[in-house]
């Protein structure tokens, strides 16, 4: 029964997650507007069925920067995971197979990275790579190793004195060998999940940056800035602001979806 | 006499230094094993018997752990060799099973990955030739239905099969010398009885020397010739089965032959009668 309530957790959120995958790929294939044309004539117009979503304070397209936001935001949070994850089971794999002096060294500094909150620790990456699209995802990746690196490390640690370790050094395997073939497929389950919990958290990272205005630079669309720049015309195009957010939920809920149903 | 002798262990002494007082687990262990031989190594928890067989297997620490003394195999010292020169002799030359088969299998590969893992590491051998290997040593093992639990993962087999597919993972090289650590401890008496007659079967066919831990004295006068008996890290008396069997010099041997279980229950008059 347990397992059946797992399950549909996560058809659901893949079904979300498919959703979302073709809503931006229709961006990418319809006919719509340019996601970043102006058209003064169009300013607040109200959802319709030219203009589904309705238009923004400068009259562009709501649906198409929606759709376009929506790419940017994955493509960012992609990114920054596939960072997260390369570096972080380097060093997870590295530290807690050989322990000693390497693993007190590197953890220490991932602690001290750790200590920053994300966010405020991407604010400087930003502040010295400048701000775009690119370095937001250099310095949320590099925010997001150390607790890629703490998960994989504990896995690492507590594989490498079982006995099928032991029995994979006798067969004259080295390191390397077991370490990527005997080990990391052992630590897939949590990992898999750290990856769907750090997609979330990279979405919302983003959305803060942008939000904050130091992600995605204007004119280009991002759901974070959107929400950051509809805040002011809440009340006379409420629209500005619900589908960017609603954007928002779906991924978060997606990915929060699928994650859940990997946990024990 | 001297040319079939294929391990010769002298004075090895194993000092622990991961904490502040080294600790010395195994003092002064000699052992020469002769081809195709199976020797006994019996002794209680702690006695150092595991610890002497994780050296020869090359499998202790160097870092932490001190040896003193010179296991000579194939005329090379392997206290002293290079890693990748071990390397070469581990799973190739020495295997070692453990107690535990479902722990020394990997719970995410399926049999035959890991039966096939030293012909990846050792051999060149393309594909097939490997399949053919680990279906004829699978074979050799007695499993039923080899075919099948190829495509098995650990949880789906019982701990006989564990075992044998462990027996077979340490056996597809084709070593001269198998470790075999308490392999029969984990599982009940009948499966024993069968892990014991696969390992004799092993031996006899293959040739390969077999150092058997235990501390079940029954099972070691069944199987092997010569044994050694192990107390607070020293040999404290070694010789053929039978004559330590029958006339124990040491007062230890003597209450590890004692402790034998013995069955002897008083069926009484009512089952006599037939």
């Amino acid at each position: 029964m347990k397992n059946r309530i797992k399950n549909i957790n996560f058809i659901l959120g893949a079904s979300i997650i498919c959703f979302m995958a073709l809503f931006i790929l229709a961006g990418k294939i319809l006919p719509l507007r340019d996601p970043n044309a102006i058209d003064a004539t169009l300013k607040f117009a109200k959802p319709s069925l030219a203009h589904p979503f309705g238009c923004d304070n400068f009259g562009r397209e709501i649906l198409s920067r929606v759709m376009q936001g929506s790419l940017s935001t994955f493509l960012i949070a992609l990114g920054t995971v596939f960072i997260g994850t390369i570096f972080g089971v380097i060093i997870g794999a590295a530290t807690g197979y050989f322990g000693g002096v390497i693993d007190e060294i590197l953890m220490r500094v991932n602690d001290a990275i750790f200590a920053f909150p994300s966010i405020l620790l991407a604010l400087l990456f930003i502040s010295l790579l400048g701000p775009g699209t690119y370095q937001v995802v250099i310095a949320l990746g590099i925010a997001f190793v150390p607790s890629f690196a703490r998960i994989v490390r504990g896995e690492f640690l507590k594989n490498r004195n079982m006995d099928y370790v032991k029995c994979a050094r006798l067969m004259g395997a080295s390191h390397l060998r077991i370490m990527v073939i005997h080990i990391l497929p052992n630590t897939l389950r949590v990992l898999l999940n750290a990856i769907l919990i750090g997609f979330n958290n990279a979405v919302l990272a983003e959305a803060s940056m942008s939000f904050l205005g130091i992600g995605v630079q204007p004119p280009d669309p991002s759901l974070g800035r959107m929400l950051s720049e509809a805040q002011a015309y809440l009340f006379k195009a409420p629209n500005y602001a619900l589908f960017p957010g609603l954007a928002l939920i779906l991924l978060v809920l997606g990915f929060g979806l699928m994650s859940d149903s990997f946990e024990k | 006499m001297k040319e079939d002798i294929i391990l010769e262990v002298q004075d090895l002494n194993i000092e622990f230094h991961d904490h502040i007082i080294p600790e010395t687990v195994v003092y002064d262990f000699d052992l020469e094993l002769k081809e195709g031989e199976i020797v006994g190594l019996v002794g209680e928890s702690g006695s150092g018997k595991s610890m002497s067989a994780l050296a020869i297997a090359g499998l202790l620490s160097r870092k932490d752990m001190k040896k003193r003394g010179h296991i000579y195999y194939d005329g090379k010292d392997l206290l002293t060799i290079s890693r990748n020169e071990l390397r070469s002799i581990q799973g190739n030359d020495i295997s070692m099973i453990f107690q535990e088969p479902l722990t020394s299998l990997n719970p995410v590969k399926r049999i035959y990955d890991q039966v096939e893992e030293p012909l990846r590491i050792h051999t060149d051998l393309d594909k097939e030739q490997r399949y053919e290997k680990v279906l004829k040593i699978l074979k050799e093992v007695d499993l039923r239905d080899p075919e099948h639990v190829m495509k098995q993962y650990p949880h789906e087999l019982s701990g006989g099969m564990r075992q044998r597919i462990m027996i077979a993972t340490a056996m597809i090289m084709e070593p001269k010398i198998l470790i075999a650590d308490e392999p029969t401890t984990a599982l009940d008496v009948t499966i024993q009885a069968q892990i014991v007659k696969l390992l004799k079967k092993l031996n006899e066919q293959r040739n390969t020397a077999i150092i058997f831990i235990s501390h079940d004295l029954s099972l070691v006068s069944t199987l092997c010739r010569r044994v050694l008996v192990m107390k607070d890290g020293y040999i404290v008396e070694s010789g053929p089965v039978k004559a330590i069997f029958e006339d124990p010099k040491e007062e230890y041997t003597k209450k590890l032959i004692a402790a034998i279980p013995k069955i002897d229950i008083d069926l009484g008059n009512g089952l006599q009668d037939e």
